[in-house]
């Protein structure tokens, strides 16, 4: 039978080079020993790790408003400069079911009279996102 | 799941281990020496850390049907792989891809693991393993010929080697440095 040398060499690179039986304290002793700082190289493993948690929530942070962007104003249009009157306009017609049953529902219970503008903008605001259930 | 791993890794001990293990793992691999530097003065550190913060950040997803160590030394083969193959790429642009398949060999990247031709490949290959069989150290050996032998026929761990030859763990420890010294012999007679 003939050998297979490119599964043979690619066998002995990978059996000296596969460490997954080493422990953090061999491994430790043999960077060491090969002259490797390891309490530096850790601080920057950790360091990295810390940034790289760090990055994702931002990222997420930044997605959730991306999507929050993009939903707003799909139901009432643009809330931004419509007068109390408008404002106090679009819940009643809510209320009233003229922008269906789930934003009619979520009106229920709430004085839309007690609410400054920015509040209600706000409460507006909450009902599109909520109603487009994302 | 990927966020268990990330979990896992929040742990200072269970973080260190890994970090420690790609470090070494990326060192082997590149039979570093102190001092040297890959393309654009990097070197098998910043690899390691910048795997490191991509699985953090989420930006590299671990496949759930591998084992997520071995895909860690995947990522670090292949941004070594392409920092060979692009002297000008920047570290944290690299793209590892999650169905990357096969990844850039590091040996071809560092002029080590002849040609693109299979045929000269396999030349190649049989010129290496034959001049590990018959190093000096070797045929003076037979218990470490066994020892390369039976990595040869696909033992993956020290362990499996042992299992296969009836040599203890520990003598198979110490062959696994002499084979690795061997290697890196080889491996500069063949450049």
């Amino acid at each position: 039978m003939s050998t297979d040398y490119r599964k043979a060499a690619k066998n002995l690179r990978d059996a000296v080079s596969n460490n997954s039986h080493m422990s953090a304290a061999d491994l430790r002793k043999k960077l060491s020993e090969e002259g490797v700082d390891v309490d530096v190289f850790l601080s920057r493993a950790d360091a990295a790790f810390r940034k790289g948690l760090q990055e994702g929530i931002r990222q997420q942070s930044a997605q959730a408003k991306a999507r929050a962007a993009v939903l707003k104003g799909t139901l009432f249009g643009s809330l931004v400069g419509k007068s109390r009157e408008a404002l106090i306009a679009l819940y009643e017609a809510a209320t009233a079911g003229h922008y269906g049953s789930e934003a009619m529902a979520r009106c229920r219970n709430k004085s839309a009279e007690a609410l400054n503008d920015d509040e209600l903008r706000s409460w507006l605001e909450d009902i599109e996102r909520l109603n487009s259930g994302k | 799941m990927s966020d268990e791993y990330i979990e896992y890794l929040k742990d200072d001990e269970s973080r260190q281990e890994v970090a420690l293990r790609l470090f070494d793992y990326a060192r082997e691999l590149l039979n570093w020496q102190e001092h040297q530097m890959l393309p654009g003065g990097i070197d098998p550190q910043d690899v390691v850390l910048e795997v490191i913060k991509r699985v953090a950040s989420g930006k590299r997803k671990l496949n759930d049907r591998f084992p997520y160590e071995a895909q860690l030394k995947g990522m670090v083969k292949s941004i070594i792989s392409k920092l060979f193959e692009k002297t000008d790429a920047q570290l944290d642009n690299i793209p590892v891809d999650e169905d990357e398949v096969g990844y850039a060999k590091v040996e071809k990247a560092l002029g080590v693991g002849g040609s693109d031709s299979a045929f000269e490949a396999a030349e190649y290959s049989e010129r290496f393993v034959k001049l590990v069989e018959n190093h000096p150290k070797v045929e003076k050996d037979p218990d470490l010929g066994l020892v390369i032998l039976a990595y040869i026929d696909g033992a993956r761990v020290p362990r499996e080697a042992a299992e296969e030859t009836g040599i203890p763990i520990n003598r198979v420890y110490e062959y696994n440095r002499s084979l690795q010294k061997i290697l890196n012999e080889v491996k500069a007679q063949m450049k």
